[in-house]
C-alpha cells in the first residue's frame, strides 16, 4: 500500500535523521499485521542506528572521534572542536551536573602543570567539559611498564603536582581525586594534573555526595565523613608519591570498612620499611604528607613543595653533584598503549601534510614478523611450491605463478639456496613435500591464495621436508593494491624466522606497482616461458601493457628483453635475429637504467653481447656480473654455459649448465641443453641418454627431438636419427635443414639435395639461417658452397655462427684457410677446442 | 562549487601534490576513524594506536591506488574501509603475543565483539550485517556512511553523486527501509 510505504519511508528518514521516534504510537496505529511486522523491523534497525550513532556521536559543537577512557562519572573522548580547529579531550558526564560553574573556575587556571580546561556546557541532557588533549602517558601506565620510580623522579613529580595544586587551591577549588590515573607525563616531560571529575566538592560547600576518589588515596578524615580540605588533597598526593616509589600503599585493606578500621588502628606500612634505600629528606616529606592527623600535614601545597625541594637538594649534597631541578628524570619515555596524540589542523595543516608526504614513500604494507616455532633442523635450501588458488577463476593462475616466482626470487640471499623455482602442481600437498625433498630442499614454502573481491588472503606455511612438519605458518590479508609487494614481505618474514641472512632483495628498491600492472607482468612471464612464437608475442604484449601502466617497473622491461631474445633465437623463433636484437637491447638497457642491479637485465645484455654482438669479453664480463648479483639465477647459468661452450671452455660450460639444472631440476629445457653441450664435445651416447630422459618427461618437446635426431646421426644411428627428425614439423625451414643435413651425413645424397632445395625455396618467404645451409653443403662435400654460405652467415649476422669454433659438423673444413680466416674474423679467444673421446 | 573527485585528488597526490593529499585526508580520515572505533574491539585499541593505523592505511592505499572499475566515490569508500580493516587486522596479528602451535590453527582465536556489536547484541548485529548484504554497493555504502561513519547528508550527496542534500537524505531513507525489510524477523 502506498501510504504504508510512505509511512515506512518517513520513519526510515527519521531514523536517518537521528530523530526520536515514538514506537508505541507508530506500532499501535499500524494498519495491518504486515505493517506491524515491518515497523518492528524498522524499530530494530533503529536500535542499531542509535548505537552506531552513539559511537560516532556529535555532542554540541564537538565531533566525537574516539574514546580515551571512562570512569564512574563519565567518559572522556577525543573530539574535534571545529571552532578552534583542533582536537580536544571532551569529558561527557553521565548526568547533568552543576559542574558547569566549577568548570568556569577551572577554566581560569592556566598553569603548566594543570590541564587547561577550555570550556563546559550542557547539551542534550549531558554535561561536558572540554580541555586540552595531552599527549603522553599516565603515571599509572608508566608505573606498570617500568616499575617503581626513584626518589628524585618521584620528588620532581611531587613538586610539579604541588605547584599544580597550589594554583587550583588558590581558586578555592579542591581536586579530590589525585591518583596515578589522573596524572599524565606529557611526551616532553611535563607533569600534568588531569581530571577534576571525581570530586564533587568545592571549598566551602557542603554537598551530599557519595564517596568518590579511590579509597586508598582518601585521607582518613574523609573516610569518616569529614569534609575535603586542602590537606586532604595533600594526603592524596602523598599517597601517590608513596605508591610511585613502592607500588604499594601506606594503608591498605580489602573493603571500605576495614580500611577505616585500619586507619583508626594506625596500621600502616612505613615508607622507610618498604624502601630503606630512600633518602631521609624524601621520607620526611612523604611521611608528613600522609600523616593521619591533618594538622600534622604541611599546611599548603607550597609547604609540601618546599619539603620536596629539600629532598631533591639534600640528595644532591649526598652525591656531591648538582641535581638541577629542571633535569628530566633518567627514565626514558617509552611508547605504550596509553598514548593520546595531539594533532593540530588548520593553520598547521600544510606542515603536517608535508610530514605525511615525507613518510608517504617510506611506508610499506607489510612488516617483519613474528613468532618462531620449533624450527627443528637447520634450513639451508628451500623451495617454493606453486601457490594454490582457492575459489577463483583460472584468470588468476598467472598471478599466482608470478607471486610464486617473486617469492622464490625474494628469498635469495646469503645462507640459503633456493631450488627449483616451480614445482609442478600435483594433487595433494604430500606430493609437493616429497618432490621438494627429492630435489634436495630442506624445507618447502607452501601457500594458498583466496580472493574475495578486492581482498586477497594468503595462508603461508613452511614445511620441513624431512619431518614433514610445519615449522611456520602465517596468514596475510591484503587489498589488491598491496598484493605486488606481498611476496617480498613474506620472503622477509620467512628469512627472519629461519635465520637466513637478510634477503638480497631487501636491498633493492621496493616493488611499488599496481596489481593490474603486476598481473600483466605475470601473464607475460607465463606466456614467454613457452618459447613458442605465438605465446612469446602475446607475452610481449602483456609486458608492454605492464610497462604502459608502470613505466618504471624494471622487471617488466627485463621480461620484455628476454622475450625478444627468445623470439630472435632461431631454435625458438621466426624472426631474423637482428630484428629482435634491437628491441631486446633497448628493453634491457631501460631495465638497467631503472634498476642497475637487476640480474635479469644484466643477463639479457650479456646474452646480446654473446649471441648478437659477438663481443666475447663484454659477454663474459656481464654474465659474471649477473651471477655475482644472484648466484642462484638459473637462466644466467644457462646462457653463460652456452657462451662458454662456444668459446671451447667445455669444463666450465658443463659446470654452469649443471648448476642451472641443479637449480631447476624439473626444467626440460635445461636438461636438453646439457645434451647440447655433450653433443659439441662429441659425447654422443651421453647426449642421447640425456635426451631420452628429457623426452620421457615431455615426449613432444621439439628441441629435444631435433637434437636427439642430430645426435643419433652423429653417433652413426642414422636410420633412427632420421626417423626422429621426421617427427618434427618439417614445414619449418630449420627442421627441414636438420633433416637435409642428416641425409647428407648419412650419405643419402638424393634426399639431402631434395630437402636442401625445399629449404632454399623458403628463403624468400622466411628467414633461413645461412649457417644451417652451410652445414648441409659441408656434409655434401661442397666445400666452396659451404664457405660461401658461412661468409654470408657472417655478413648477415646469423647468430648460429657463434658455434663455429666448436661445431663438430665442420670438422672437415678446419684445414681450409678460408675457414681459419673466418674464425680469426670472429675473434674467438685462443684456446683450442678440447675434443672429447 | 562541486567538491573535487577523490580519484582526481589521488592522481594529483600520486604526482606529488601535497594539498591534494591534505584534502583527501581531511575528507576520509575522520570518518574512517569514527567507523574504526565502532568496529574494532577494545583490545585492539589497547594493543596498538589504531588512529595511526587508519592514517597509515589510507596513505598506503592512496599511494598504491590504481583505478579499478570507476564506480564512484562510494566504491572508493568501501575499498578504503576494507583497506583499513585489513591493515589493522594484520597489525593486531603482528603484535599479538599468543604463542603459536605447530599444527595449522583451525580458525582465528576468539574474536572479541566490536563496541557496536556489544551495544546491540550479537544476534541483532548479525541480522543487520546480513541485511546490509542485500543492498547494492551504493545503497550499502549510503547506510554505513550515515550510521557508522557519521557522514552528513552533504557528504553523502558527494559520495553518491546526488544533486542535493534532500536527494541524499531520500536515498539514505530508502536504503534504510530496504535494510529493515531484509532483516529477518525476530525468532
Amino acid at each position: 500500500m502506498a501510504s504504508e510505504e510512505s509511512r515506512i519511508e518517513a520513519l526510515a528518514a527519521a531514523i536517518a535523521d537521528g530523530k526520536d521516534i515514538d514506537w508505541d504510537l507508530s506500532e499501535s496505529s499500524a494498519g495491518s499485521d504486515q505493517e506491524r511486522a515491518a515497523l518492528g523491523r524498522l524499530h530494530q534497525l533503529e536500535v542499531v542506528a542509535r548505537a552506531a550513532r552513539a559511537l560516532t556521536a556529535r555532542w554540541g559543537a564537538f565531533e566525537i572521534r574516539s574514546e580515551i577512557g571512562s570512569g564512574t562519572f563519565g567518559t572522556v573522548y577525543r573530539a574535534w572542536y571545529a571552532q578552534l580547529e583542533c582536537e580536544v579531550a571532551l569529558k561527557l558526564l553521565h548526568r547533568e551536573h552543576a559542574r558547569v560553574k566549577e568548570a568556569c573556575l577551572l577554566a581560569q587556571i592556566r598553569h603548566p602543570n594543570v590541564v587547561s580546561v577550555l570550556g563546559a556546557d550542557t547539551v542534550a541532557g549531558r554535561t561536558g567539559i572540554w580541555m586540552e588533549l595531552v599527549s603522553g602517558q599516565t603515571l599509572k601506565t608508566i608505573l606498570q611498564n617500568q616499575g617503581p620510580f626513584g626518589p628524585d623522579e618521584a620528588a620532581l613529580i611531587g613538586r610539579d603536582l604541588c605547584r599544580a595544586l597550589a594554583a587550583v587551591h588558590q581558586k578555592q577549588i579542591l581536586h579530590g581525586d589525585i591518583k596515578p590515573q589522573n596524572v599524565m607525563r606529557e611526551a616532553g616531560g611535563r607533569t600534568v594534573l588531569m581530571d577534576f571529575g571525581a570530586g564533587d566538592a568545592s571549598l566551602g560547600e557542603s554537598n551530599d555526595r557519595s564517596l568518590a576518589g579511590s579509597p586508598a588515596y582518601l585521607a582518613p578524615e574523609l573516610l569518616s565523613g569529614g569534609q575535603p580540605t586542602v590537606r586532604s588533597d595533600l594526603y592524596s598526593l602523598g599517597v601517590l608519591l608513596y605508591h610511585l616509589v613502592t607500588g604499594g600503599f601506606p594503608v591498605t585493606a580489602s573493603s571500605l570498612d576495614s580500611l577505616r578500621q585500619a586507619h583508626a588502628a594506625g596500621q600502616r606500612q612505613l615508607l622507610r620499611d618498604a624502601r630503606p634505600d630512600l633518602p631521609s629528606a624524601f621520607l620526611r616529606a612523604i611521611d608528613r604528607a600522609t600523616a593521619a592527623d591533618p594538622a600534622e600535614r604541611p599546611e599548603s601545597a607550597g609547604a609540601l613543595e618546599r619539603l620536596l625541594e629539600e629532598a631533591l637538594g639534600v640528595r644532591a649534597a649526598d652525591q656531591s653533584g648538582p641535581v638541577a631541578p629542571g633535569n628530566q628524570p633518567a627514565r626514558p619515555s617509552t611508547e605504550s598503549s596509553g598514548v593520546v596524540t595531539w594533532l593540530k589542523w588548520g593553520a598547521a595543516a600544510m606542515i603536517l601534510v608535508s610530514g605525511i608526504v615525507a613518510t608517504w614513500l617510506a611506508l610499506s604494507p607489510g612488516r617483519p614478523t613474528g613468532a618462531i616455532i620449533a624450527p627443528g633442523a637447520v634450513v639451508r635450501s628451500i623451495t617454493v611450491a606453486p601457490l594454490e588458488l582457492h575459489g577463483t577463476s583460472a584468470e588468476r593462475t598467472a598471478l599466482a605463478a608470478a607471486m610464486t616466482a617473486d617469492l622464490a626470487a625474494s628469498l635469495e640471499g646469503p645462507g640459503v639456496t633456493v631450488k627449483g623455482r616451480a614445482l609442478p602442481l600435483t594433487g595433494a600437498a604430500g606430493d609437493t613435500i616429497t618432490q621438494a625433498s627429492r630435489i634436495g630442499a630442506d624445507a618447502v614454502v607452501q601457500g594458498s591464495v583466496s580472493i574475495d573481491g578486492e581482498t586477497f588472503r594468503l595462508d603461508m606455511a613452511v614445511v620441513d621436508t624431512q619431518s614433514r612438519r610445519s615449522i611456520w605458518q602465517r596468514s596475510y590479508t591484503a587489498i589488491s593494491a598491496d598484493v605486488p609487494s606481498l611476496p617480498r614481505v613474506i620472503a622477509k618474514d620467512i628469512a627472519g624466522v629461519l635465520s637466513f641472512g637478510a634477503p638480497t632483495a631487501g636491498r633493492r628498491p621496493p616493488i611499488a606497482v599496481s596489481l593490474l600492472a603486476y598481473d600483466h607482468f605475470a601473464r607475460g612471464k607465463q606466456l614467454a616461458e613457452q618459447r613458442e612464437p605465438a605465446p612469446l608475442l602475446r607475452g610481449i604484449e602483456q609486458f608492454e601493457e605492464a610497462i604502459r601502466l608502470e613505466p618504471s617497473y624494471a622487471p617488466a622491461w627485463a621480461g620484455l628483453a628476454s622475450a625478444w631474445i627468445a623470439l630472435g633465437v632461431p631454435a625458438f623463433g621466426p624472426l631474423r635475429p637482428f630484428e629482435a636484437r634491437g628491441r631486446a637491447r633497448e628493453a634491457a638497457l631501460k631495465a638497467l637504467d631503472l634498476d642497475p642491479e637487476l640480474p635479469e637485465a644484466h643477463t639479457a645484455l650479456a646474452f646480446l653481447s654473446y649471441f648478437h654482438d659477438w663481443n666475447w669479453p663484454a659477454a663474459d664480463e656481464r654474465f659474471q656480473r649477473a651471477l655475482r648479483l644472484n648466484p642462484n639465477y638459473a637462466e644466467a647459468h644457462h646462457w653463460f654455459a652456452d657462451y662458454l661452450n662456444a668459446m671451447g671452455r667445455f669444463d666450465e660450460a658443463m659446470a654452469h649448465i649443471t648448476a642451472a639444472c641443479d637449480l631447476e631440476p624439473l626444467s626440460v629445457l635445461y636438461q636438453r641443453d646439457v645434451a647440447w653441450h655433450l653433443f659439441f664435445q662429441h659425447r654422443y651416447p651421453e647426449a642421447i641418454t640425456q635426451l631420452r630422459s628429457a623426452l620421457s618427461r615431455e615426449p613432444t618437446y621439439a628441441p629435444a627431438i631435433s637434437l636427439l635426431g642430430r645426435a643419433l646421426v652423429a653417433n652413426g644411428d642414422v636410420v633412427e636419427g632420421i626417423a626422429e627428425l621426421r617427427r618434427l614439423d618439417l614445414a619449418k625451414p630449420a627442421n627441414a635443414a636438420m633433416l637435409a643435413y642428416a641425409y647428407a651425413a648419412a650419405g643419402d645424397r638424393p634426399n639431402a639435395s631434395a630437402w636442401l632445395s625445399r629449404v632454399t625455396a623458403r628463403e624468400t618467404a622466411e628467414y633461413v639461417s645461412p649457417y644451417s645451409i652451410a652445414l648441409i653443403e659441408a656434409a655434401l662435400g661442397h666445400g666452396d658452397r659451404a664457405m660461401s654460405q658461412l661468409t654470408r652467415a657472417f655478413q648477415e649476422q646469423d647468430s648460429t655462427i657463434v658455434n663455429l669454433k666448436v661445431d663438430p659438423r665442420f670438422d672437415a673444413l678446419r684445414g681450409d684457410a678460408r675457414f681459419t680466416r673466418l674464425l680469426a674474423q670472429l675473434r674467438f679467444p685462443e684456446s683450442s677446442p678440447q675434443a672429447g673421446q | 562549487m562541486d567538491p573535487e573527485s577523490s580519484f582526481e585528488l589521488i592522481e594529483r597526490a600520486q604526482a606529488g601534490d601535497e594539498s591534494a593529499l591534505g584534502v583527501l585526508l581531511a575528507r576520509y580520515l575522520p570518518r574512517l576513524r569514527r567507523w574504526a572505533s565502532g568496529r574494532l574491539p577494545r583490545y585492539a585499541r589497547e594493543m596498538t594506536d589504531t588512529d595511526d593505523l587508519v592514517q597509515e592505511a589510507l596513505l598506503g592505499t592512496f599511494r598504491n591506488f590504481d583505478t579499478f572499475d570507476n564506480r564512484g566515490e562510494w566504491a572508493l569508500q568501501a575499498y578504503l574501509r576494507r583497506a583499513v580493516m585489513n591493515r589493522i587486522r594484520n597489525e593486531l596479528e603482528r603484535v599479538s603475543t599468543r604463542p603459536r602451535v605447530s599444527e595449522f590453527p583451525e580458525t582465528l582465536p576468539s574474536r572479541e565483539p566490536s563496541p557496536l556489536e556489544q551495544a546491540v547484541g550479537a544476534e541483532l548485529f548479525q541480522r543487520y550485517e546480513t541485511a546490509l548484504e542485500e543492498l547494492s554497493g551504493a545503497e550499502r555504502e549510503a547506510v554505513i556512511a550515515r550510521l557508522e561513519l557519521g557522514c552528513s547528508y552533504q557528504e553523502i550527496a558527494t559520495l553518491l553523486e546526488k544533486p542535493s542534500v534532500d536527494a541524499a537524505r531520500m536515498t539514505v531513507a530508502r536504503a534504510l527501509a530496504k535494510v529493515a525489510q531484509a532483516m529477518t524477523p525476530t525468532p
